[in-house]
């Protein structure tokens, strides 16, 4: 599940990012989706980090690409599309989070639901199969008690695992995405893979601590 | 629970676990840092080398071997269960977007960014028209609101008003905006009126006079008239014909009292009006003949010549007066100023008398027409209505009159009044009734002012009707009239404009006119 590193980061050739976004702002349509197509499955799994919500994912994704599309005019470049997409990214969630906060209690049952039913359809589906794809199964799994025990960090401490390993973002580019300084991201993210092994039982405390 | 891939538990570690977010990283921070590097370099295994661990770890170096740091194995064993971790969530928790979801989405984003780039492209707007485009809409109005502010108020405003000229522009892009030849030439015709009025509230301030302004409406007539005849609307032509009429009559008995030469120029531009409207009636109802007769130039008489006038419309008075006689009398006190104009007119009428028949009783018509929009109008509606009663039945009497001279005596002087009247005819009969029925209504409905103005009115007329030739105003024959002493004009009475203006008659002072007020014309009072 890996991402090829020159697919995720769309390096293939250093000016041929620089050339699509100009072309995007000519008006080229056809530039503008491939430029969708280097970045939807980044944003959409960071979204889909910070909301577990496929549903909602999806959603989130979608108003993502219209900001972009509209923000396209506007935007300075600075050698890459990551830190920013990732920003409009981050802001759209918060976003979300700001708007849906009158039912916080059923906006998180409703997403945790969501969450199991979802990966209860995986394992069904995956059981069913004649080669279990262990592999898959096991990263699914593994998947889900991340992202169950990320629940537990600071808003901080998930957006950096959010940006660092869902979106795959290099530190400094997610220091651009969040405004911080790559110090500060390096010890967030220290901090936050930290806590997330003491919650998955695996730390130190791990006898007391296990939540996973 | 444990994950066979998550590292077991380790040796505590160090490193702090405040939620404040330094800048510096703390070495583990950085360690960690290094190894997650490292590894998406594809260089070496997840385990930190022994030394990686225990350095400031400030270097720039990633290689914790190549910077000879001591390694602490418990820190080490820790950084490394979190390296451990850190690789498996960068494996696990990259996500690909659902295949449909994802073309889906393409599909729609392509198809916005088109219509967007397309929009875009097509304003091409530029960012500070954006910004002032708000501003832009907001003056607009404002100035919107203003203008028909200053519209409203500027509508009552009169010549020499600061606010005339905007009034005036007004009425002309409301003209040129007025589609419809019928339409244009009922606005001409309200236009026209207005300036007469104008000029009768004027000089009912006492304010001067500009010649200009009568040109104005001597102007706005010859639109009018151009815009009826545009029309080819016979009714809207006999309209014009009464009130131009009624306009002329206004100016003349104003001519009376104001200064000699404004009286010239009074008198001529009632003659001019008149003809202008006559003109268009006879074009779009009958022969051209009157038309085509400048009555305008010329006729209007200098005031020299009032006294003579004055003298041959007396006896023009005559006997016109049959049926129609009562109505009329009440109405027409008329105003013996307009003398200078019989003399011109009177060939015409001549001509004109004998298809006067049918033109009297078109006017009497449109005298009724005109008695009903008047009572529509607001405070000048009823002295207004009172006139077209009176100018209905100065037609039918026209009409008695039109035909017996047709009968008898057809030549010599046909009072004009017949020919402004050109509409009415036939009718007559019929229309009489109703208009002296409107009359006495009029009359009873009148406020305290108007009815005792209308009732010496009346009386006079009556008295004038019994001793002499009753109407005054039709001067239809005029040669009838016995006695012309108090009625110098009978034409100029005749079409009795909306009030009963000059009741100080000039040379005759056979003041029948206890005069009213009316509107426009300014005060019967005699100047010179």
């Amino acid at each position: 599940m890996t991402r090829d590193p020159s697919q995720v980061t769309g390096a293939s050739a250093p000016g041929e990012e620089e050339a699509l976004v100009a072309r995007a702002r000519g008006g080229d349509a056809a530039a503008f989706g491939l430029l969708y197509q280097r970045y939807v499955d980044r944003v959409y799994s960071y979204v889909r980090f910070r909301v577990r919500d496929p549903a909602l994912t999806e959603d989130l994704t979608q108003e993502v690409f219209i900001q972009v599309m509209r923000g396209l005019a506007t935007l300075e470049w600075r050698g890459s599309l990551a830190p920013w997409m990732l920003r409009i990214a981050r802001n759209t969630v918060v976003d979300h989070w700001r708007r849906s906060a009158r039912r916080p209690e059923r906006t998180l049952t409703a997403v945790e639901a969501g969450e199991m039913d979802e990966d209860d359809n995986r394992m069904d589906r995956l059981l069913a199969q004649e080669e279990p794809g262990l592999e898959q199964a096991d990263l699914w799994l593994d998947r889900a008690r991340i992202e169950a025990a990320s629940r537990h960090l600071t808003d901080l401490q998930q957006q950096v695992l959010a940006l660092r390993f869902a979106a795959d973002l290099s530190v400094r580019e997610t220091a651009e995405a969040m405004g911080r300084s790559e110090g500060a991201v390096k010890n967030l993210q220290h901090h936050a893979v930290r806590s997330l092994r003491e919650q998955l039982g695996l730390g130190p405390g791990a006898g007391d601590a296990g939540h996973g | 629970m444990a994950d066979p891939r998550i590292p077991g538990p380790l040796p505590p570690l160090t490193a702090p676990e405040e939620p404040g977010v330094p800048d510096q990283p703390t070495p583990a921070a950085e360690r960690l840092q290094a190894g997650l590097e490292r590894l998406a370099r594809g260089d070496g295994p997840t385990t930190v080398p022994p030394g990686a661990d225990a350095g400031p770890a400030a270097g720039p170096s990633r290689d914790p071997a190549e910077r000879g740091e001591p390694a602490l194995p418990a820190a080490s064993a820790d950084a490394a269960a979190l390296l451990a971790l850190a690789r498996r969530m960068s494996e696990v928790l990259p996500a690909e977007a659902p295949p449909a979801f994802r073309a889906r989405l393409q599909a729609e984003l392509q198809t916005a960014f088109a219509a967007q780039a397309g929009a875009t492209r097509g304003r091409a707007r530029p960012a500070w028209s954006r910004r002032l485009l708000p501003w832009l809409v907001a003056a607009c109005v404002a100035l919107a609101l203003a203008l028909g502010g200053t519209l409203r108020v500027s509508a009552d405003s009169l010549p020499g008003d600061r606010l005339y000229g905007v009034k005036r522009a007004a009425e002309r892009l409301r003209l040129a905006v007025t589609i419809g030849a019928a339409s244009r030439a009922a606005l001409a015709l309200q236009l026209a009126e207005l300036r007469a009025r104008e000029i009768g509230a004027l000089a009912e301030a006492e304010r001067p006079v500009d010649p200009a302004l009568l040109a104005a409406v001597v102007a706005a007539y010859d639109e009018a008239a151009r815009a009826t005849g545009a029309s080819g609307d016979a009714a809207l032509a006999a309209v014009l014909g009464a009130s131009a009429e009624r306009a002329a009559q206004d100016l003349t008995s104003l001519a009376e009292r104001a200064d000699p030469e404004l009286r010239r120029d009074l008198r001529a531009a009632s003659e001019r009006i008149e003809a202008s409207g006559s003109g268009v009636d006879e074009g779009a109802a009958a022969p051209s003949a009157v038309a085509a007769s400048p009555v305008p130039e010329a006729s209007p008489s200098p005031p020299g010549v009032e006294p003579a006038d004055a003298a041959a419309g007396a006896p023009a008075g005559g006997t016109a007066q049959g049926p129609a006689e009562r109505p009329a009398a009440g109405t027409p006190p008329p105003e013996p100023s307009g003398t200078a104009r019989l003399r011109p007119l009177d060939a015409r009428q001549t001509a004109i008398a004998t298809r006067v028949q049918p033109l009297a009783t078109r006017q009497a018509g449109v005298a009724t027409q005109r008695a009903g929009s008047a009572t529509r109008q607001a405070g000048a509606a009823t002295q207004r209505a009172g006139s077209a009663t009176r100018q209905a039945g100065a037609a039918t009497r026209q009409a008695g009159v039109a035909t017996r001279r047709a009968a008898t005596q057809a030549p010599v002087t046909s009072p004009r009044e017949d020919t402004p009247a050109p509409p009415p005819t036939s009718e007559v009969e019929r229309v009489n009734p109703e208009a002296t029925r409107r009359a006495q209504m009029l009359t009873q409905e009148r406020p305290a002012r108007q009815t005792e103005a209308a009732a010496r009115r009346t009386e006079a007329a009556e008295r004038r009707a019994t001793p002499r030739p009753p109407d005054p105003t039709e001067a239809p024959a005029r040669p009838q009239r016995t006695p012309a002493p108090s009625d110098p004009n009978p034409r100029a009475t005749e079409p009795p404009p909306p009030t009963e203006p000059s009741p100080p008659p000039l040379g005759q002072p056979t003041p029948p006119p206890p005069d009213p007020l009316r509107p426009v014309a300014p005060s019967p009072e005699p100047r010179p």
